[in-house]
């Protein structure tokens, strides 16, 4: 993505789709933090979310977050349940997440004008974010979600390919 | 409602979170929940075993897609009633399943009420 204008409605997309679905699966107030280009990454997340995309846009996208964060997360979309480990139960909130915010903002896209992709399900891993040079695309933009309890990072590294 | 009465429900989603989810707003409504798949092929093979009223699909799955495992499903009962649940509400995508022969099409993130009236407008209850 080279164009300022596909950089700001790509950005915007994430932005308004992870705020929607996080707000509305735990039903607590979320607010949208910072956007930026990635140069180096200076924070360290311990669960992060890789989802493939093609298409219309290629490359990936990524959510990382913290333990503390993945847990009151978790624990809101299960009703309040505590949760005081990352079991499968837990991962796969996260995952469904990750999945549904990625949908919707490619879904913003589209109704906008672009073309539609394919979505990988998402890849867990431990940690943080790849970086660009590993995801072999150009460059990296960031936005962010302010929750009760830490930040959200969603990692967009996509080439547009379609109109 | 009499145990024998209740209409089946057969839930296939790669996420447990969402599995646990709709079993939860079907149970509370009375229905019975038969079987779950985690992808479309084991989709498909337990709708063979168990030929429920009602399948709920996601698409975006290991293994087989919610696309492919929908259409090897109504090739095996072409009354099949499945319901596309989906993040991925692209008009094409949208469009294919309909095609392929789906009853509904949901959109994540899920709004229970609409989830529990699209189903009774399928089973027409």
């Amino acid at each position: 993505m080279d164009d300022l204008k596909d950089i700001k409605r790509v950005i915007k997309a994430f932005a308004l789709a992870s705020q929607q679905v996080v707000s509305q699966m735990t039903k607590c107030e979320i607010e949208i933090g910072k956007a930026y280009e990635k140069k180096e990454s200076s924070s360290s997340y311990d669960y992060s979310f890789i989802i493939g995309i093609a298409g219309g846009y290629e490359g990936s996208v990524t959510m990382s977050l913290k333990e503390d964060t993945a847990f009151f997360i978790a624990s809101a979309m299960l009703g309040g349940k505590p949760i005081e480990k990352f079991d499968d139960l837990a991962e796969s909130t996260i995952r469904e997440i990750s999945n549904t915010v990625v949908a919707l903002a490619f879904t913003k896209l589209e109704d906008g004008g672009d073309s539609a992709v394919d979505i990988t399900p998402p890849t867990f891993m431990k940690g943080d974010s790849p970086s660009s040079a590993a995801l072999n695309t150009n460059r990296t933009f960031v936005t962010t979600l302010d929750t009760p309890k830490g930040v959200i990072e969603f990692n967009i590294s996509l080439l547009k390919t379609g109109d | 409602m009499e145990q024998g009465d209740k209409e089946t429900i057969l839930i296939v989603d790669d996420t447990q979170f969402m599995r646990k989810m709709l079993r939860d707003i079907f149970e509370k409504c009375g229905f019975e929940i038969v079987g779950e798949a985690s992808n479309g092929k084991e989709a498909v093979e337990l709708y063979g075993e168990l030929s429920p009223d009602l399948t709920t699909m996601d698409i975006s799955m290991p293994e087989m897609d919610g696309i492919e495992a929908l259409k090897a499903i109504i090739k095996i009962d072409p009354e099949a009633q499945v319901l596309m649940v989906s993040a991925m509400g692209f008009q094409g995508k949208v469009l294919e399943a309909v095609k392929a022969g789906a009853k509904n099409f949901i959109v994540k993130p899920l709004d229970e009420q609409k989830v529990i009236d699209i189903v009774n407008r399928i089973l027409k209850k």
